[in-house]
């Protein structure tokens, strides 16, 4: 995958004399565990891949494709924030609750984003307007308070022109009048980010013109406060 | 002491190497929707897309009946009103497939607002407010 087709975002992993390369494998299922995908980078072991994905869930089904792509994405996503901040720092981030929503809504913008733009590329070749109209789980747009705590879609939400209070109202649902941030754009900022304000001044730093900085003070700390 | 520090080293690398290896594990979560028709009326909930009606989505309840919608996602189950294809641009509440109530108009009757009663349970009930409002936005109260 080259930088054009993944919005002009780094490398996810560069392997070294130390570092061997990432093994991403697939398996049917995890029969220990009741889990999709996981990333454990640090991992060197000759037999275990550091990044698992896995093709039925726990009650035995099958995943669609498109899930087990967007799965794939999220993993190396996890792989390419943990090699970009270290592995301490991707520690505390996602080991503490409070942060955890960072790493994971991160992986779940770029799954959002890569799964996309994948459906894109085979609705342009195939004439589909299925494809060219697909949304992956339609940006997460419906997610509201207390129906998912760690996936949510706040790092979506900088980038889409997408009001959820607005559109589908309570207080539920963020305020979201953040946009036009770019996947590349987050991915740097969230080089430095280990909270939510340092999350907040970065992003303030970087702000696209028409949002302003109450626009992001509401959103970021809708979220933080989950 | 020596053979108790190596074993609270052990014990410690032990701890470490558990939270690792569940280190960035995405589970895949399946939870309950339950609506609940706490009416004396047949429900009809009408999921529009892209101003199509979605057979998907779309679901009708019973008189003082209920039903459940199993979704499923990455850490929790997703909405039952969404999919990959559609967005609702409106949800239609039609009482005895006669009296509409379009829930995006008027906001405090949209069902998307599921309440959480348990980790992966959530429950929205159709009650005798939404089938007076019904009315009332049709007309029939004055």
């Amino acid at each position: 995958m080259n930088s054009d087709n993944r919005f002009e975002m780094s490398t996810p992993y560069t392997p070294s004399v130390l570092k061997p390369k990432l093994k991403v494998g697939y398996y049917h299922h995890d029969h220990w565990r009741d889990i999709n995908g996981s990333a454990v980078p640090f991992r060197e072991n000759l037999t275990i891949p550091h990044v698992c994905i896995y093709g039925k869930d726990g009650s035995g089904s099958w995943s669609t494709t498109d899930f087990v792509y967007a799965t794939t994405c999220h993993e190396v996503v996890h792989v390419s924030h943990w090699e970009m901040i270290g592995e301490g720092a991707f520690a505390i981030l996602w080991l503490n609750p409070k942060t955890r929503i960072i790493p994971e809504s991160w992986a779940v913008a770029v799954e959002w984003g890569l799964t996309n733009l994948e459906y894109k590329v085979l609705g342009q070749k195939y004439l589909s307007p299925q494809a060219l109209s697909y949304n992956f789980n339609y940006g997460y747009q419906s997610w509201y308070l207390g129906r998912n705590d760690f996936y949510t879609p706040l790092f979506i939400d900088l980038i889409d022109d997408f009001n959820q209070k607005t559109y589908y109202n309570g207080d539920n649902r963020p305020d979201d009048k953040v946009k036009n941030y770019t996947l590349s754009s987050i991915e740097s900022i969230l080089f430095g980010v280990r909270d939510y304000e340092v999350l907040k001044a970065m992003l303030k730093m970087n702000k696209p013109v028409g949002v302003t900085d109450g626009d992001i003070d509401d959103l970021i700390n809708y979220y933080r406060n989950i | 002491m020596k053979p108790m520090k190596t074993f609270f080293k052990l014990l410690i690398s032990v701890g470490l190497i558990v939270i690792f290896s569940h280190a960035s594990c995405d589970k895949w979560v399946c939870g309950d929707n339950w609506f609940v028709n706490k009416t004396m009326h047949k429900i009809n909930v009408n999921v529009y897309c892209h101003g199509e009606a979605n057979n998907e989505l779309s679901f009708h309840i019973a008189p003082y009946d209920s039903i459940n919608r199993m979704t499923c996602g990455l850490g929790g189950p997703v909405d039952p009103f969404t999919s990959n294809t559609c967005g609702p641009d409106s949800i239609l509440v039609v009482f005895n497939d006669t009296i509409p109530l379009n829930t995006f108009r008027y906001l405090e009757y949209n069902p998307m607002n599921l309440k959480k009663i348990g980790k992966t349970k959530f429950r929205y009930e159709f009650t005798e407010m939404h089938y007076q409002k019904a009315l009332e936005v049709n007309g029939y109260l004055r």
